[in-house]
């Protein structure tokens, strides 16, 4: 496995997890548990742990792994996205801030690769966010104004680790698909994104660009449709292939992997996510609720390290639930054991 | 959740069949019955600590509470074939030995087929008048002077009904629905018991 993958992480007092510690990832790592375990707030820790090596980066992963749920703060006035208006609400909303967000507690997200510390303490002049990264010095009492200063605009573009990707089940927008699809036609990659769109649908047999949209030629059609306009099992394919193109020896967390996608075209999504995260040296993180879907994962993987198509132990299964102090709680299987477990029918979704 | 141990998928079907049958019987509540047994793949598996299945499968999940109480059901099987492990009193210290290695600090119990699974089955089959004529057959054939078990009988048994008619009134199931049902009641401070 490569040096820049994460292999361990403990996450102290963020969201749901009080103390978390998990060992064990590999270079594909698939995530199940019940509702409220906390697989996407793994996926949003992960997210900003790996962006805390610089402080812009930092803040705007902050602002983009929770501004699309409303687990911190109520975001409904926030139609724009800025994160100056993200900000403004953190120092505005007290009460809110204070209910949600353990106010003064401090935050830790540390993994073998970053460490990240963080707190959003009230003061008598108001919320101050303080924070220690990896490569820096402790910033204590940062203020509004320092964080305009630090973004200069109202407008600024929201700048993250280009390497990192957190993908919500909403998927990408066209510009952004636009933007990853250059990587691969960098690559020549185009004819393998047309192979698994047709395995996924006969009926499509290419996908192109134009005029800055998305599109696929539908054979009885005999016309390009604009991917918006055809099902999410292929847009999820699209948007995850453009991905993993584009974050080459980086890391993609995609949450709630199987949405859209129908069971019998799962092995194939495997497979290429396992293949190109080899291939692009990615790690990759998925969260799923379906059973199916884990022993697809299980099943190609074995598969793959039999025909040594992949290196061995590349592949983790992470269970989540809760002990019996209601704590947070997680196991991590090799290939071995999670195709082992799927192949007698064991209960893998969690407990 | 619990777990039923098992040494192979004859067993798994069998504890199978008859937890739906407790179930019907609203002695157990209804659940995926077969996502609570594992089988190990034989007996010297089932009592090896080392095993794969314990190290990577069984003890993580115990230790993160996600198994909260287990039930080991294995063959006594014949001294003569392994005097380590075989016979009633070799069976019960192998087993001992198994859950020091293991460590495992919740509710275990177990139950030991006496001679073997197939001797069980074919002696507990629905239709009676066909035990008798097993008999005779095994006699006939000298399956005992060949083979000192019922295992080529109970395959063909097996093989004839895939979905055999268990006497699961039969009072020799009694030990075993005793300890089928005490594994789905709420956790008690019991630990091991007797066969």
């Amino acid at each position: 496995m490569s040096e820049h993958f994460i292999t361990k992480i403990e996450i102290k007092n963020f969201k749901c997890f009080e103390n978390f510690k998990a060992e064990g990832f590999k270079r594909v790592n698939l995530i199940a548990g019940k509702n409220n375990v906390g697989k996407t707030t793994l996926l949003e820790a992960l997210y900003i742990n790996a962006n805390g090596s610089d402080e812009n980066w930092f803040l705007n992963a902050i602002f983009k792994a929770t501004r699309t749920r409303d687990n911190f703060f109520v975001f409904n006035n926030i139609l724009s996205g800025s994160i100056i208006k993200f900000y403004q609400t953190l120092f505005t909303i007290k009460s809110r801030a204070i209910k949600n967000h353990q106010l003064n507690n401090s935050n830790e997200i540390l993994t073998n690769q970053k460490k990240v510390y963080f707190s959003f303490t009230e003061k008598f002049t108001g919320l101050q966010i303080n924070y220690q990264l990896d490569t820096n010095k402790y910033k204590e009492n940062v203020s509004l104004a320092t964080i305009k200063d630090l973004f200069k605009s109202d407008d600024v573009l929201l700048r993250t680790d280009e390497n990192v990707l957190l993908s919500r089940p909403i998927g990408l927008n066209n510009e952004t698909i636009n933007e990853y699809y250059g990587e691969v036609q960098k690559l020549d990659r185009e004819d393998e994104l047309n192979t698994i769109l047709n395995y996924f649908d006969f009926n499509i047999e290419k996908f192109k660009i134009m005029d800055k949209e998305p599109k696929v030629w539908i054979k009885t059609l005999e016309d390009y449709l604009s991917i918006t306009q055809v099902g999410d099992g292929v847009k999820k394919l699209v948007n995850i292939f453009v991905s993993l193109y584009r974050v080459k020896d980086g890391l993609l967390l995609l949450d709630e992997i199987e949405n859209g996608i129908h069971y019998s075209n799962l092995d194939a999504l495997w497979r290429l996510i396992i293949n190109v995260a080899e291939e692009q040296n990615v790690q990759v993180f998925a969260t799923t609720h379906s059973k199916e879907c884990i022993e697809s994962y299980a099943r190609v993987a074995k598969r793959l390290e039999e025909e040594q198509a992949v290196e061995k132990d590349s592949i983790a299964f992470m269970e989540m639930g809760r002990n019996d102090e209601n704590q947070i709680s997680s196991i991590i299987y090799d290939s071995e054991a999670i195709y082992e477990l799927s192949t007698q029918n064991q209960e893998i979704r969690g407990w | 959740m619990v777990k039923i141990i098992v040494e192979g998928d004859g067993d798994r079907n069998l504890i199978e069949e008859l937890l739906k049958h407790l179930a019907k019987n609203e002695q157990i509540p209804k659940y995926n019955f077969q996502s609570l047994i594992i089988h190990m793949g034989g007996k010297k598996k089932l009592l090896n600590g080392n095993d794969t299945k314990y190290i990577k499968i069984l003890t993580p999940e115990v230790r993160n509470d996600k198994i909260k109480k287990a039930l080991f059901l294995f063959d006594c099987d014949f001294e003569e074939d392994d005097q380590k492990c075989n016979g009633m009193d070799n069976s019960k210290k192998c087993f001992e030995k198994l859950l020091e290695k293991l460590k495992w600090d919740i509710p275990v119990d177990y139950h030991i087929f006496d001679r073997n699974l197939d001797y069980f089955l074919i002696e507990t089959i629905k239709d009676k008048e066909c035990y008798e004529h097993f008999d005779n057959l095994i006699e006939c054939l000298e399956v005992e002077r060949i083979k000192p078990n019922k295992k080529p009988i109970a395959k063909l048994y097996k093989d004839l009904y895939p979905y055999p008619k268990f006497d699961f009134e039969d009072q020799r199931f009694e030990p075993l629905k005793t300890k089928l049902t005490n594994l789905f009641e709420k956790e008690t401070d019991d630990n091991i018991t007797s066969n």
